[in-house]
Order: C-alpha cells, then structure tokens, then sequence
C-alpha cells in the first residue's frame, strides 16, 4: 500500500488519445481504442490504424472521399495529422497538454501537504561564501549564541534563515544579503584554493566538536558518494606500508577532490582539469619535506622556488609574482620573452643562437592560435578493421 | 620468471618489485634495454630487462619529493631525466652508476613533461626541455640553474614531445602547438587540438618519405589523430575513435544506447616498422599502421588477464603507459588507476603493475597491401 501512494505524488505523464483527449494507463490500450472509436470505416466492419490509413481504405475500397472522424472533440476530426498513439501528436498541443496535467498535478500536492515529504537536502557544490557563513554560523553556534557580536551580521538572522541550531534545508538559506562584506577574511596565508576541500591540508577546516552536528555535512563535497568504507588509495597486495598511502589513510577520508561523473559515456568530460592535476591535489600526494617544510602547497603553486635555485636571478619574471585575480585575468596575454643569462661565457655556440632565436628581449612571444585553412582537420575516417 | 605460464596468452612478466603506486610514464633506454617507470610515489626506477631469458633486474632509482609524473632517456642512454609535481626536475647518470641524481630544473608549478632533445650544446651535455602546470615550457642546459630559453604557453601543459627538429606540446585549453627545434624560442604554429575534447598524450613519429614528420595526439574521448608537421602532408591527416566500450542500452523505452568512451592514455611508435601503439583506460591495447590506417593487433582486457571485478563491479584497470624498447622486441605496459573516475576508483582491485611483453613481429607489422 505504502508503494501505491508513493506513486500517486510522483508526476507521471500517461499516453493519451489526441482525438478525445482520454488517457490509458497503456499505450498499448490507447492504440486499441483509437482504432475503434476513431479509424473505424462507416461502410463496412473494417477498422484501420491510422487516420491516413481509413483515408485510403475508403477511397480505394468504396471509392468514396471519407467523412470526418468520430468521437473526437471539436477541430480534431481532420486527417491532415496523422495519429498512431503517441506519434504524431503536434508538439503545441503536447506542451499543452503538459502543462496542464503538471498544473492539475501541483494543485493535488499543495491540497495534500504531505507531511511526511522529506526535506530538500542540496546536493550541488556548495560555493565558498555559503561555506563561509555557514562557518560563520557555526562559530555563532559554538560561541554561545550571541548573535549580535557578529559584524555585518544583522540582528536575529538573515530574512528567512532558520535559527542555527536547526538542521537546515541548504545552502539557498545562506545566502548573504546584498552588498555584505564577507563576514571573515579567507583562510590566512594563501589565496582560497579553486576548489573546496582542496588546499586544506592536514587538519579539518570546520572541527565538529562531539555532540554537534554541522549545519551541512562538512568538506564542502555534497553530491560526491562518500568515500568511507572505500579504502584509500594504496597499491594491491600488502604494499599498504609504502609512505604515500601511510600519509594518505588519516587524511584522505577528510577532504577528497571530487571529479566530474561520466557524460555521455564520457569517463572524463571535465574540460578544465586532466585526471593528474585533479589527483595531485589529493592530499596524500601533497609532498611536504623537511627542507621544503615552509613551502606552500604544490598546487595551486604560488611561485615559490627551491632553495637550490633560490638566490639565483633571472628566472622569468612570472615565478615572482603570486597567483593573482588580474593575473588570471590576463591568461591569454602575452609575456616578455626573459633575457638570456647574461655572463656565461659561451662555447654554447647553438645556445647562444637559441638565446637571441630572433626575439629580441622585450619583444612578446604569443602562442597563437590560427587555424589555417589547409590543416583544418579531414573528415574522420575511422580505421578500417583489418 | 615466466610467473604467468598458466595464462593462455600473452606470456607476459610483470616487474618485480613494481612501483607501489599508479604508474605515471614508462620508456625503454634507447641504446640497452633499461626500462624507467614512473610513478605516483614519487619514484622513478631503473630496471634491466633481458630480453632473451626475460630476468629483470633493479638497476637504480630517482627519489622525487612529489609524484614522478614524467621521464625522458638522453640520446645516447646514459642519462635519465625525471620530472615531478615537486616542480623540479632531475638527472641521473646511470653509466656512472651514480645513485644521485641531481636537480637541473625549476618550475613554478608541478613539471608535466620532460623531453632530452636532439640539440647540440656547446659541452655535448644536451639540452633539455621542461613544461608544467606553471604554462611554461623551459629549455636548460643542466649546468646552468637558469633557462636558456622560455616560451609561453597560453594554458597548462599536459603532453609533449619531439623527433628531430619538431617539437610538439598541448595544453590544457585543446591546443596544439608546433616548435621547430631550430628556433625553440618561438612557437612556429599553434592551432586547436583536431580532436574536441582535452588532449591526452602526443608522441611525436619521425619523417617516413615521400611524407614528414608528425604526430600522434590521443584525447579522453577515445580518439587519437595523425597530424602531419608540414603543409604539404597535411592531406594525410586523420584521426580515428579507438578504446570505446560496446553500445549499452541506456533506455528501454527509446531504445537509445550509449558508448563508455575511454582515455587513450598513451601512444607509442616503434622504430621497426613505425607502426605504434594506443592504450586506453579501458584497460585494452592495439597496435596500428598510420600509413596503411589498419589495426594490427588489439589485446582486450581479457587477454591482458584484466578482466576487473565482476562481482562488484570493478571495471578492467585502465593502460596509463606504453613503451617499445630499442628493438622493439619488447613491448612494456603498466597497469594502474589513472584517476578517472576519482577518487571513488581508486579501490584495491586495480592492478599496479608493469608488464612486459615479448613482441611477436605479425603484431607490429605492417601487412602487405592488397592482401
């Protein structure tokens, strides 16, 4: 019983006669009743499947012109459209017809209320200021609840933003007011990683403390199939001990690096990101040596230098300068070829050559992108099986 | 060492002790049959294969301080160089049997490609070329800490190669841009990848008369492409789907299918016949002729004893590198998860694993036209 009433709130639409406008649970069972109440012929027993059908049948057997259709409703007894089901129903009277089932349809469920519906729990990448407040929330939450010490943070809450303590219905509901500063500053030290969850390494951003149950489940990655239960990374067979995957067990159920589901059988359809970048970013593959230990991240990088090259100068301008929002900006600008090492002295005959390469220092090197006409691409030709 | 005498066939040997994690490239040393391989522990390993009684033997190995994502053999074999998401790259002397290798680069982000490059230097050391995530292709001389010349690129670099005087390198915004090793400063032709989803590997093949030279890029969408370098053979640019799965039906109601379509993660060309090879995610691998556009020979997954887990579900282990030794009597192949399908893939099915394969010359050799 349960099942059947779970199938009266899901919106389904069922075939129905274009001709009387009936439905059939079946469109197997539509097709017979159009064929006897619509395509039956007048002058004898005969019953067609068609419109178009009953049109030929009559002027071919009994050399009449056809009458107009029965049983239909006003203006739909022509045999300019040809009918057979489903098929052929104009896509106006379709969307129609639509609208006006989902409109009969949501009246039902506003009447119903269902109490039991569960809540919406959102299931899209959350984005970073909704992280934010919902943060900023939670530290209102653990900080006892005093709402007015917050700046920018009005009095009793957002318009329509449940009380903290409730578990809420997503992120929509934190959604800060216009022209809101963001209520923290980001993450100290580095620019927010592209991706949430990524760039946090080691320790949890938002520490749950016991008995408390985040506004959203934390690590920012809703939507993904939780990782627990899989076991981390690590090759087969007894080679769990190697130090990547002994580095990556503690953390790597924390923050993972979601990918992007598979897209018309695509496995990979994410344009912006190659497997390898996406899993460079897993924490177990974060490297962090004793030498380097002050180094950022490896990725996003922020132009930092091994200390083997550190003191040395001449190294392109670009690994000076940090990551910036102009900088990505100008992703497709050009750059100043960098001077040639200048003092070496040369037997480098051909590196001398490939120095000065024509470019004058200053002078702006741009990959470009023209397609010339003559290596546009050929029709595919898939390879013959031999 | 033949461990595999049960399976039907092929009678391949895996390397023993593996890498402990994915494998990132392989490459067989030009001149002795060493075999690099790298791999996402950080590790590159040196093995010595004997191609006779099949005995593999460590030989040495270059600690990186992040993932091995690339290498590259000098000319004349006796130097490796290995690049890392740790943003350097690194040499190893290994005629020397030296076990340290020392830093030669710097980049400002993780260096995907690595390449020795067919230059002359002033001191016959070499020259090489670095290109990374940073969108910078460097070229150095390894002595010096600085670059000898840069380039540019708009977007993240994810392959790379040279032949020759060609070199070659895509980027992460489907773009395909050409080198000639005679001016490496500038970029001679840039262009859009023929293929229409992101590039995955180019390996560079070289000049077989009356055509050029060229090469060979294979995306994530199952497809690789033939592109000649010069002009006046682009007439012979093709490309081709390969290392898809069969069609699935999707929906019943309107019959419609649909088609796994896998990464071609690695091509390889072989000196003997110029004939190469694709390996795909979907754990398969086939041998082709550009010129005669024929498929030689094709290994399903099956045949590789890679049928992945059927009871739950765990697809064949994707190929995420190829390599045809000097002679091309060997043929070596690593299976690893390549991280396609996140981190959720990332179970203990997978195999790990670097297979070498004692090639048979019907595999790889070209048929006789009109046959």
């Amino acid at each position: 019983m349960a099942k059947k009433k779970s199938k009266k709130t899901q919106f389904t639409l069922k075939p129905w006669c274009w001709y009387c406008e009936r439905e059939f649970e079946d469109e197997k069972v539509l097709l017979q009743h159009q064929k006897a109440k619509h395509f039956k012929c007048r002058h004898c027993p005969r019953k067609l499947n068609t419109a178009g059908g009953l049109m030929v049948h009559c002027q071919q057997v009994h050399k009449t012109e056809p009458d107009k259709l029965e049983n239909t409703l006003p203006g739909r007894d022509g045999y300019d459209v040809e009918i057979f089901g489903m098929e052929g129903v104009p896509a106006k009277d379709k969307d129609e017809w639509k609208a006006k089932k989902e409109a009969e349809f949501g009246v039902n469920l506003n009447q119903q209320q269902n109490p039991n519906k569960r809540p919406k729990i959102y299931h899209g990448v959350i984005s970073e200021n909704d992280l934010k407040l919902a943060l900023e929330q939670h530290k209102m939450l653990m900080s006892g609840g005093k709402l007015g010490s917050l700046p920018g943070m009005p009095m009793g809450g957002l318009p329509g933003m449940p009380p903290p303590s409730m578990i809420p219905a997503g992120p929509p509901m934190f959604m800060p007011p216009p022209g809101m500063a963001p209520p923290f500053p980001p993450f100290p030290g580095a620019p927010m990683p592209p991706f949430p969850g990524a760039g946090m390494p080691g320790n949890l951003p938002f520490p749950p403390p016991p008995g408390f149950r985040p506004p959203f489940p934390p690590m920012g990655m809703p939507g993904m199939p939780s990782p627990i239960g899989v076991p981390p990374f690590g090759p087969p067979g007894g080679m769990m001990g190697s130090p990547a995957s002994a580095i990556a067990a503690p953390s790597a159920l924390g923050s993972v690096v979601t990918v992007m589901p598979a897209q018309n059988g695509v496995i990979w359809p994410d344009a912006d990101a190659s497997p390898a970048e996406k899993r460079a970013q897993q924490p177990q593959y974060r490297h962090s040596s004793p030498a380097l230990s002050s180094a950022p991240l490896p990725f996003p990088d922020q132009g930092h230098q091994p200390p083997a090259f550190a003191q040395t100068s001449g190294i392109p301008s670009a690994s000076g300068a940090a990551p910036s929002a102009s900088n990505l900006q100008d992703k497709y600008a050009t750059t100043p070829i960098p001077e040639a090492p200048t003092g070496v002295p040369g037997p480098h005959s051909t590196l001398t050559s490939l120095d000065g390469s024509g470019v004058q220092p200053g002078e702006t090197v741009k990959v470009e992108n023209d397609v010339t006409a003559s290596l546009k691409r050929k029709a595919e030709d898939d390879i013959p099986v031999a | 060492m033949n461990v595999l005498n049960s399976a039907p066939k092929p009678n391949d040997v895996p390397l023993e002790p593996g890498p402990t994690d994915s494998v990132t490239r392989i490459e067989f040393n030009p001149v002795v049959d060493y075999l690099a391989v790298g791999s996402w522990d950080n590790q590159v390993r040196v093995y010595e294969v004997n191609a006779t009684t099949g005995q593999i033997t460590p030989k040495a190995a270059v600690q990186h301080e992040g993932p091995a994502l690339n290498l590259s053999w000098s000319k004349d074999g006796t130097k490796l160089l290995t690049c890392s998401a740790d943003k350097t790259a690194k040499i190893l002397d290994v005629a020397t049997g030296s076990s340290q290798a020392t830093q030669i680069a710097a980049h400002d982000g993780p260096i995907s490609c690595v390449k020795w490059l067919d230059m002359p230097s002033g001191q016959g050391q070499g020259v090489c070329v670095t290109a990374g995530w940073d969108k910078m292709v460097k070229y150095w001389d390894m002595r010096q800490p600085n670059p000898i010349a840069t380039i540019t690129a708009t977007e993240r670099i994810y392959a790379l190669d040279a032949v020759d005087k060609l070199m070659v390198f895509g980027t992460a915004d489907r773009n395909v841009s050409i080198v000639d090793l005679n001016n490496p400063g500038v970029v001679k032709s840039s262009k859009e990848s023929p293929l229409k989803m992101q590039t995955r590997t180019i390996t560079c093949f070289p000049a077989k008369s009356p055509a050029g030279n060229g090469y060979a890029i294979g995306s994530v969408e199952g497809r690789v492409a033939i592109q000649y370098a010069e002009d006046k053979d682009s007439g012979q640019n093709f490309s081709f789907r390969c290392h898809r799965g069969e069609p699935v039906t999707v929906n019943q109601m309107n019959r419609t299918t649909e088609t796994a379509v896998y990464s071609v993660n690695d091509i390889s060309f072989n000196r003997l016949h110029g004939t190469f090879s694709t390996a795909g995610s979907d754990g398969s691998l086939s041998f082709w002729d550009k010129d005669l556009r024929t498929r030689l020979k094709t290994f399903v997954p099956k045949d590789l004893n890679n049928a992945g887990d059927t009871v739950n579900k765990i697809p064949p282990t994707p190929i995420v590198a190829t390599a045809f030794s000097k002679e091309s009597n060997l043929f070596a192949y690593a299976f690893s998860y390549d991280w396609s399908r996140g981190y959720t893939g990332a179970v203990q099915q997978n195999l790990n694993k670097v297979m070498i394969h004692q090639v048979q010359q019907e595999e790889i050799k070209p048929k006789q036209k009109g046959k």
